[in-house]
């Protein structure tokens, strides 16, 4: 059977309405205004170089003694496990009784060139957690990492066990040799030292564009597609720009830790295999015996379900949990399912195991 | 007056002009069925596309930063969403001659396919256009974007070259190469001639990553015959444009795909990355050279002083830390020296009051003692007061008590007390 049911005057017509739509709706983007990221009350509390550590203050009179700090990734921003007024990670763990910490990295530039992650996570990442330890008068904390903010959560509990108590990933990539990890795919023959030395600092915008082509025509394409349909409404189009700043907004990455992240994890694939080593230590997973909850997602076209799901083997604890997400690698975020599911599995994870 | 300020999009002639365009577009279409007049349709259409990105480009620059890019990328959309539209009228316009029970659709659509195809067939710069063209902004892949961003560092920038990429100009680059530097400047010459070189070699991973890239275009094709045909089979239909462009961007996602996890892609991309970061090193030497012949610091320079001063930074970190830990040892012996120092006191003021309670009772036995002696002696020297001269001995017994307890000496009745 001829599949094609339309007339040349059908599709003529279709044009036309899409085109007036968009040229009508184009009249909503001129109206939306600043674009306001991060909704829950924060402080800083403790500052070094580009960093900040910021304090969510609690929503409940008796949170959870034992504190959470979110590590995020060096790529793109932190807001947006904050993004806005019911979508908000932050938000979901705070209400939930959870007294939340996060690291904000910055935004790097050429002075900060040579960091290396032995700076960041022995550095940076261990004097956050010695700043809220002596806040509360605590020997351990409870870890969140965020995506490659996850990784580094792992490494920081391989080598620095006794200041954990429970250790809780979020998308975050384990073994980088899966199949169908296409980010590490790309970048297996890529001379990393030879690019590093050229450009210094990698561009944030280069980033953005690597993660698009992971999906160009969706990516790129259809999805302003979809967003002529919402452009009749400016609440919808004002959250569709809000994850469009999102998006776009990244950070440059510095040199010299990206040169190791993608040399020791992406094409070594380290973790794995245990061999990176940050100043004298080795980073064994082994050696993690804390508790472990590993949050993945099903549909992540980044951080493939399988690359994250090999934590269970490389881990040496015996109180390990996974729990997959049925959504993509942002929809954990900020989708309205996910706010019903990850922060309150969090807490009561977290509540077995700090009371 | 209206508080409302200016608005472009408030302007409704565009649209009306669009709305008597499409009009006459659709009625032409309703008349025409030969290959050729739906050629020049066809071509008017794109004249249309070409004024659709006229308005967007003038109204881009009323509208506010954030949403500028989003702008773009919409109007990009709008008119592959045209292209497609005309296209696939053209291809209906050509079923409408057909008998419609026949199954002779699938042979038309498989030939109106072949059409594209060999467009895309074409090597080097041809097909890269033609990709582009079909991608709207999506061709900007990350290789150009790098060599976008990348341009800063770039003696030149970045796309000066873009139309000089051919076979005919690498053959005489090549031969242009094979000329041995000669003479006082043979060095230099030499520099240069390796920079021409790296360039070419940037090129050609270019031109060969643009090739395998553009057989997407192709595939993406055939995978959209193969969706069309499934959906006929299973007796499903295709009612509106939006379906089809859905189907084309599923098509070309599996199409992408299958490329990008090749190991041919792996390959491309590598090399495509390494040529460029060698031919951007080659300059970057370049200005380097030239700065340090004006005596201006240069970024290798530069990348020594940030290296060292981040090693200072570590060592300072590791020096902190070891005082604070120092501090911290300090303040706890401090703690424990005082706590012995306490514990000590404390024993000693035990024993200090152990003593006096010994002292004292020995101070009362001893005064019981002497009290008694002194009776006992009171009671000698009467008797011999009475009957005898005192002895020596026990006069000077008595003395000797007398001084020690520094008590004046009780004198006898009858005795002068001598002091000495």
């Amino acid at each position: 059977m001829f599949p094609f049911q339309m007339r040349p005057d059908q599709i003529a017509n279709e044009i036309y309405e899409f085109n007036s739509k968009l040229a009508q709706g184009l009249n909503t983007l001129t109206e939306i205004g600043d674009i306001e990221v991060g909704v829950s009350e924060k402080e800083v509390v403790y500052e070094e170089d580009k960093l900040k550590l910021y304090h969510f203050i609690p929503h409940v009179n008796k949170p959870n003694p034992v504190p959470l700090l979110i590590v995020y990734a060096l790529v793109n921003r932190p807001y947006m496990a904050d993004l806005q007024d019911g979508r908000s990670m932050i938000q979901g763990l705070l209400d939930a009784g959870l007294d939340v910490y996060l690291i904000d990295w910055g935004y790097p530039d050429g002075g900060d060139r040579y960091l290396t992650l032995d700076d960041y996570i022995n550095g940076y990442i261990d004097r956050c957690v010695n700043e809220i330890c002596d806040r509360h008068n605590l020997k351990k904390i409870n870890l969140l990492g965020i995506c490659q903010g996850g990784s580094f959560s792992c490494c920081y509990t391989a080598l620095h066990t006794e200041k954990v108590k429970n250790l809780i990933t979020t998308v975050t990539p384990i073994d980088f040799h899966t199949k169908d990890d296409l980010l590490s795919h790309m970048v297996r023959n890529v001379d990393i030292d030879l690019l590093v030395e050229t450009v210094g600092n990698v561009p944030g915008e280069l980033l953005n564009w690597t993660f698009l082509t992971l999906k160009p025509f969706r990516l790129m394409g259809q999805k302003y597609m979809d967003l002529v349909n919402l452009l009749d409404d400016t609440k919808k189009a004002k959250d569709f720009m809000r994850m469009e700043k999102w998006i776009f907004d990244s950070p440059d990455q510095v040199g010299e830790a990206y040169r190791e992240f993608i040399k020791y994890f992406y094409q070594q694939n380290g973790l794995v295999k245990g061999n990176i080593k940050f100043g004298k230590k080795i980073v064994d997973l082994e050696n993690i015996t804390v508790p472990v909850l590993n949050i993945y997602a099903k549909d992540d076209h980044l951080v493939p379900p399988d690359s994250s799901k090999a934590l269970e083997g490389c881990v040496g604890t015996k109180d390990y949990t996974a729990l997959e997400f049925p959504g993509g690698h942002i929809g954990i975020y900020v989708s309205g399912k996910a706010q019903k599911m990850i922060p309150p599995s969090v807490a009561e994870w977290l509540g077995k195991r700090t009371k | 007056m209206s508080k409302k300020t200016f608005n472009p999009f408030d302007e409704t002639s565009f649209l009306e002009a669009q709305k008597a365009f499409i009009d006459a577009w659709s009625n032409l279409s309703r008349v025409m069925s030969h290959d050729d007049r739906v050629s020049n349709t066809t071509n008017v259409n794109n004249a249309w596309a070409q004024a659709m990105e006229f308005w967007g480009k003038t109204t881009n620059n009323m509208l506010p930063s954030d949403v500028q890019h989003v702008f773009t990328n919409l109007i990009e959309q709008a008119k592959i969403y045209n292209l497609l539209g005309e296209q696939f009228n053209s291809f209906i316009n050509k079923y409408n001659t057909l008998d419609k029970s026949s199954e002779d659709w699938r042979a038309r659509l498989e030939s109106y396919f072949n059409e594209f195809a060999t467009v895309f067939s074409g090597r080097g710069n041809e097909a890269s256009n033609v990709f582009k063209q079909m991608l709207g902004t999506w061709h900007q892949l990350p290789m150009d974007t790098i060599q976008r961003t990348m341009s800063s560092t770039s003696l030149m920038p970045g796309d000066f070259l873009q139309g000089l990429k051919n076979d005919a100009l690498n053959a005489a680059t090549e031969k242009y190469l094979s000329v041995p530097g000669i003479g006082y400047t043979r060095e230099s010459q030499e520099a240069y001639l390796n920079g021409i070189r790296l360039w070419t070699d940037y090129q050609n991973a270019l031109n060969d990553f643009n090739s395998a890239n553009s057989r997407v275009g192709i595939q993406a094709l055939e995978q959209l015959q193969k969706k069309i045909f499934a959906l006929a089979e299973e007796g499903k239909e295709i009612t509106s444009l939006r379906q089809i462009y859905d189907l084309w961007v599923d098509a070309n996602e599996d199409a992408y795909a299958k490329f990008a996890y090749s190991k041919e892609y792996r390959k491309l991309y590598g090399e495509l990355v390494n040529r460029l970061m060698k031919y951007k090193q080659y300059n970057q030497q370049i200005i380097d050279e030239s700065l340090a012949a004006m005596n201006i610091p240069t970024r290798r320079g530069v990348d020594t002083l940030k290296e060292r001063q981040q090693e200072l930074r570590r060592t300072l970190f590791i020096t902190k830390q070891t005082l604070k830990n120092h501090e911290k040892q300090v303040q706890e012996l401090k703690n424990k020296i005082e706590s012995l120092e306490s514990e000590v006191a404390k024993k000693q003021s035990v024993s200090v009051k152990a003593d006096k309670k010994k002292k004292t009772k020995q101070a009362v036995v001893k005064k019981a003692s002497s009290k008694k002696a002194k009776k006992k002696a009171g009671k000698k020297a009467k008797k011999k007061a009475t009957v005898s001269k005192p002895k020596s001995k026990a006069k000077s017994r008595s003395t000797k008590k007398q001084a020690s307890s520094g008590k004046p000496a009780t004198v006898a009745p009858g005795m002068t007390l001598i002091k000495f």
